[in-house]
């Protein structure tokens, strides 16, 4: 798995999203890769960070305004007819145009108060505060993320070496050839995946075997012997 | 006489509970040997019998196997068939912690077939049987030697205390229980749990230098000498399933021949830590490099060193042998001072992982020891000078300069 592909599975394996496959690659790429492994902790950080954020509490006043606002807006669409009627992705847009237009009117002082006087510009500029700081590791790490990825690029070809190592264990006369094995396959099935493979292994087709196996195939089932044993 | 009997019944009731009390045997239920030396004896003929005798018991069985590394753990469940001597099939069920799916693996004692269906792929691992007999060579050079069958016993006993712990019920089963503390510091542990009337091990705990337990494997449930129909042993898979071969084991030759078939000098650690013989080595492939694997054992644990030679690269950019790659590292687990150059030493599962370049060769270690003796290894390798010239010998030495200058002189 590449530091690319890690970082763009990171999100949804943080919250447990992927299957088995690509949760085992990410899980066996963060062992390795300082710098995924670092961006895995700061995207786990600022997700805890915003997990622990309070609710910001709205003024009472804020959904009465907000229908009074809104209620203005399709008041102002229908005195206006004779103007060219918009589509309901720019009504939308309108609105919340408007909307904005409300809360900047009110925060910049447009209603007698100053700039934090608003009791809506108190509870959203912290929010907003929080949401800036919360976003700034994120943003340098993606930053930065391009010449580490580069410079990076090679670490994976430690997993031929690994299987290699791994293959050893069967020569361990006390070893647990089952626990070996579920390594040994799982690593057979990250290297497929992660196009790790190379030259040396050979790809065909099951049904090129047919002629190999000592055991006719199995039409009734639409399935076949691929090997047949003892010998 | 109501009130008599009642009591009675009571004083009964009472008894009968804790006759149950003291009668009641757990599931782990332990009767620990005493005395100095005890049971070792046994512990070693036990050990000899599964390892002469181990494959001759055909079982059926559903195992449970939890590994745990550094940055997390993987879990399964296992239903495994073995028909003696060398008929194997075992279907690794799909794991609750998504850390595996379901897949079958059978083998026959010279290969392994694979079946991953959620990839539609059999991989075909010739030369990876569990049981496969190695066709090792004895070893010509100092400290080369076959580490199978018997002499691997030697080495289990010479490196390891072997000792009977206790006898406890495991999985319907009486198995003893066998502790291998090893001789000498640095090395992992293990405990193993062999059956009280075949050679064969129940369960097996490793521990890791530390002291943390890395695996666990036990049974939860076995039988033994069923009857087995050899049809078990035949993987179905639809039509237009991918057929993947992958390089297998390789067998294993001694140093001379190694160095003869790779065609370029391949330098072994002068340090290899106490217990740990030379083992052999194999030619393996990376891309358009031919690596060499050598493997140091203990005879419960490897220790692999891989030589790439100063091949140039296509990847590799130009400069003095040795630089350019080591920025190409960066990422790799962290950085680590060794004898006239810089490595990466990376947790890689259970195991740790050491990478290295000198003179224009890049050398790896994996093992499982304590990371101060892989560092002690890598020190001890003298990389012979390469004989391929620089692409820019001329600014690779200027780099080379500032490069020692300013970052290696700090």
């Amino acid at each position: 798995m590449t530091c690319e592909k890690a970082m763009s599975l990171m999100s949804a394996y943080l919250d447990k999203e992927l299957g088995f496959d690509e949760f085992r690659q990410v899980e066996l790429h963060l062992a390795y890769c300082e710098a995924c492994s670092q961006e895995y902790e700061s995207l786990k950080a600022t997700k805890e960070l915003l997990g622990t954020l309070r609710a910001a509490e709205l003024p009472r006043e804020f959904w009465p305004e907000l229908r009074e606002r809104l209620g203005a807006v399709a008041a102002e669409e229908r005195v206006a007819p004779a103007r060219a009627r918009p589509t309901s992705s720019a009504r939308r847009s309108s609105a919340r145009q408007l909307w904005w237009r409300g809360i900047l009117r009110r925060a910049s002082g447009g209603v007698g108060g100053s700039l934090f006087s608003s009791p809506m510009a108190k509870a959203l500029v912290p929010a907003f505060l929080v949401l800036v700081l919360a976003a700034l590791p994120m943003v340098w790490s993606a930053h930065r993320r391009p010449a580490e990825a580069q410079m990076s690029s090679r670490i994976d070809s430690i997993e031929p070496y690994f299987r290699d190592y791994v293959i050893s264990e069967y020569d361990r006369p006390l070893s647990d050839k089952t626990s070996v094995g579920f390594v040994v396959t799982g690593q057979a099935v990250t290297m497929y995946t992660s196009d790790l493979l190379g030259p040396s292994s050979k790809v065909t087709r099951a049904g090129s075997l047919r002629e190999a196996s000592p055991s006719p195939p199995n039409t009734a089932g639409n399935e076949y012997t691929l090997i047949s044993y003892p010998r | 006489m109501s009130k008599r009997l009642a009591g009675a019944a009571i004083v009964a009731l009472v008894a009968m509970v804790l006759a149950g009390i003291v009668g009641y045997q757990p599931a782990a239920e332990t009767q620990t040997n005493t005395g100095p030396g005890s049971g070792s004896d046994l512990a070693r003929a036990l050990l000899r019998a599964v390892i002469e005798r181990g494959n001759e018991v055909s079982f059926k069985a559903t195992q449970t196997i939890i590994l745990w590394y550094p940055t997390g753990s993987s879990a399964c469940i296992t239903n495994v068939i073995h028909k003696a001597p060398n008929l194997t099939r075992t279907d690794y069920l799909p794991s609750a912690t998504a850390t595996s799916g379901y897949r079958v693996v059978i083998s026959d004692g010279e290969s392994t077939w694979h079946y991953e269906p959620s990839l539609g792929v059999v991989f075909h691992m010739p030369g990876t049987a569990p049981d496969r007999a190695r066709r090792q060579k004895p070893g010509t050079g100092p400290g080369t030697v076959s580490a199978a069958g018997g002499t691997a016993l030697a080495l289990v006993e010479a490196n390891y205390d072997i000792s009977l712990v206790s006898t406890e019920s495991l999985a319907g089963r009486r198995a003893h229980v066998i502790k291998l503390k090893p001789r000498h510091p640095g090395s992992p542990s293990r405990r193993i749990w062999v059956d009280t009337e075949f050679p064969f091990i129940l369960r097996t705990e490793k521990y890791r230098p530390n002291g943390f337990m890395s695996s666990l494997s036990f049974y939860n449930h076995i039988e033994f000498s069923p009857e087995i129909d050899d049809s078990v042993f035949k993987l179905q898979v639809p039509p237009g399933v991918a057929i993947v071969t992958l390089p297998g084991g390789e067998d294993l030759v001694t140093l001379e021949e190694l160095q003869k078939k790779a065609g370029f000098a391949v330098p072994v650690p002068e340090f290899v830590p106490a217990g740990y013989i030379l083992e052999g080595g194999t030619l393996t492939r990376r891309g358009d490099v031919e690596v060499a694997h050598v493997r140091f054992t203990d005879g419960l644990n490897t220790i692999s060193f891989f030589v790439a030679p100063p091949t140039p690269r296509a990847d590799r950019r130009p400069g003095p042998p040795g630089i350019a790659d080591q920025f190409d590292m960066v990422s790799l687990g962290r950085q680590v001072a060794l004898d006239g150059a810089r490595g990466r030493l990376a947790d890689y599962q259970d195991a740790k992982l050491l990478r290295w370049q000198a003179s224009g060769y890049e050398f790896t270690l994996i093992g499982e020891v304590d990371e101060s003796l892989l560092l002690q290894m890598a020190e001890s390798v003298d990389a012979p000078e390469s004989r391929i010239p620089a692409k820019d010998p001329f600014g690779g030495s200027v780099i080379k300069f500032f490069y020692e200058f300013f970052w290696t002189g700090r």
